[in-house]
């Protein structure tokens, strides 16, 4: 009980734990080559240890023993590497969007390596947060569509672009990884299905109105756009997901369905959410499209999918 | 490992100093509102003890986490001023398990109770913001973190004490061996082993052991087969505070085994005392520990 030990005699963490820290992290990180290359290994523990800081020091001062301190101790690091790496480059997603950039007359280089900026804005760091951002990106409309060998088509043409002008708007001045990053979590299928970032294609026809009036006719042309658009984003759920969403607040009934354990049963969950949030996109009608597709999702049989 | 690297790691470690009270940390009841760690094998996690059933000894959870970032759209996260940790916690108020005490550990923190009822509550779902936002990415840390933890939690909710044969509250011992083999392999008097067999006393783990090598049986069947330790006995010993006791009796083996020993330690102990209940019990289980040194 050699950490525990410690701990109570020092009143904080002290070379045992080191030890044992630095023997996970010198393994854990041979998992990842895109990050050794980038820091030492010693580097990477401290950088861990300085954001981790008292959580991590009271979940190895309360472990039962000096098994449990490195078990646990070794689930934050890996998953804390595996977030670091996907915030790095993300290789062919980065380059495309940085092609996007460039072709685009309203985004250009930063005179800071790496970055973008709106070309008639400032070239400054707003110190936007993250989640403003995040929200900033999800309120612009990007059409989805996902063609039968599963690649994901972003488009048509400006959309992405204005949604990149909107976050280079609150951001001022953003990191390439970042933006990469923020596209990622704004559009979560495309890491499954890698290249995406393809414009110039209008197959889906979006119909847009002036939805200042509010009279009948309007709102009646706007319910039949929804009832459309909700049809299509049905169709673009797969059976699995429909069920997910069905179950949508209750893991264990997915579970039984699907005969899959409930760790299981609330991953799938979160994934159909994810996937429903982006293929919804626009929040001007977002709320109104989603009710519709939940609504053909409740009306259809719970028939339960092969495994 | 440079120099230099020692002396940042600590000045950190100076900086981050553990915030949990560690001396109440292994003494205290299992009570609603604590954020206590739940351990058995190589699985664990830590929970918010939502409900206490005393007399099962069994404790109605929700899974919590205090790895920073770890969160989604159905946990309730209490920020760092909301407990005396100083760190972000998080609760998943809609996965319940029910664990019993014999997989529970150290105390984290007894959170006030308007904090506890929060972390118990359900998150609202549409909150002014998106429905579905901070969604984890799947694949990423953080959802591999989550996922752990309720397999984690599933995995220690089945985890129980064996099951009391029925009817065999008191009574004769059933052991594979008689009178005289007993006297033999025990070194016992003849008016010591039939205390034995009648149920008088109860058998150590030690003369267990040994019954069970002469017998040619495993000793868990000897034990079985032995009058059974009193049920408030069995119950005390499934407090959180024993657990470490139990664990260094054990040296990383069958904890439920170290169990049995410690109560029938204790069982001996009471042969020359009198008294019955649970805090006398926990007495004469202190007294083994502080006579051995455990």
């Amino acid at each position: 009980m050699h950490i525990r030990d410690e701990i109570a005699r020092r009143g904080k963490l002290g070379s045992f734990t080191l030890a044992m820290l630095t023997s996970i992290f010198s393994e854990e990180i041979r998992r990842f080559p895109g990050l050794a290359s980038v820091e030492t290994s010693e580097d990477l523990l401290l950088e861990f240890f300085a954001v981790r800081g008292i959580a991590l020091t009271n979940t190895i001062a309360v472990a039962a023993d000096d098994d449990v301190a490195g078990r646990k101790t070794r689930a934050w690091v890996r998953n804390w590497l595996i977030d670091l790496v996907r915030k790095l480059p993300y290789g062919a997603l980065r380059a495309r969007l940085e092609k996007r950039l460039t072709r685009c007359d309203e985004t250009e280089r930063s005179v800071v390596t790496h970055h973008w900026r709106l070309t008639h804005g400032e070239d400054i760091d707003l110190q936007a947060e993250f989640d403003v951002l995040y929200q900033t990106a999800i309120e612009v409309h990007v059409d989805m569509r996902m063609e039968p060998n599963g690649r994901i088509i972003l488009g048509p043409n400006g959309q992405l672009e204005e949604m990149l002008q909107r976050v280079l708007e609150r951001s001022g001045r953003s990191h390439i990884s970042d933006l990469t990053y923020l596209c990622a979590r704004r559009f979560p299928s495309t890491l499954e299905t890698g290249d995406i970032l393809l414009s110039g294609d209008a197959d889906v026809e979006i119909e847009t109105i002036d939805v200042s009036s509010r009279d009948a006719e309007v709102n009646e042309a706007e319910q039949h756009i929804d009832a459309r658009t909700a049809q299509q984003i049905f169709d673009a759920l797969s059976v699995d997901e429909r069920l997910a969403l069905r179950c949508a607040d209750n893991a264990n009934e997915l579970s039984t369905l699907l005969g899959v354990g409930r760790s299981t049963a609330y991953s799938r969950i979160k994934q159909a959410k994810a996937k429903f949030v982006e293929l919804a996109g626009s929040q001007k009608r977002m709320r109104n499209v989603m009710t519709d597709v939940l609504s053909l999702i409740m009306n259809q049989s719970a028939a339960v999918p092969s495994v | 490992m440079t120099l230099n690297y020692e002396d940042r790691w600590a000045a950190l470690t100076s900086q981050f100093r553990p915030t949990v009270d560690l001396a109440r940390a292994r003494d205290e009841d299992v009570r609603r509102g604590q954020l206590r760690e739940a351990v058995w094998g190589d699985r664990a996690v830590t929970v918010l003890v939502v409900d206490v059933d005393d007399t099962r000894a069994e404790a109605n959870v929700r899974p919590a986490s205090m790895e920073p970032g770890v969160r989604d759209t159905n946990s309730v996260t209490l920020d760092t001023d909301s407990t005396s940790l100083h760190t972000v916690v998080t609760v998943w108020p809609d996965v319940h398990a029910v664990l019993s005490f014999m997989v529970l550990d150290a105390l984290i923190v007894q959170l006030d109770e308007s904090v506890a009822a929060r972390a118990a509550a359900q998150p609202h779902p549409h909150s002014a913001g998106q429905p579905f936002d901070t969604t984890p990415l799947p694949g990423s840390g953080v959802a591999i973190a989550i996922d752990e933890i309720f397999d984690d939690m599933e995995a220690l909710a089945t985890v129980r004490p064996p099951l009391r044969e029925p009817g065999r509250e008191s009574g004769r011992a059933q052991l594979p061996l008689g009178l005289e083999e007993l006297m033999g392999v025990l070194s016992l008097s003849q008016p010591e082993a039939m205390s034995i067999l009648l149920g008088t006393q109860t058998l150590t783990l030690d003369q267990g052991e040994h019954v069970a090598e002469a017998a040619g049986v495993p000793v868990a069947e000897v034990l079985g087969a032995a009058a059974p330790l009193p049920a408030e006995l069995e119950r005390e010993l499934l407090e959180p505070r024993w657990r470490d006791v139990i664990r260094r009796i054990s040296q990383g083996n069958d904890e439920t085994l170290a169990r049995e020993k410690l109560g029938r330690d204790a069982f001996a102990l009471a042969a020359r005392t009198t008294g019955n209940g649970r805090s006398m019990w926990r007495q004469r289980i202190q007294a083994v520990v502080s006579a051995e040194g455990l």
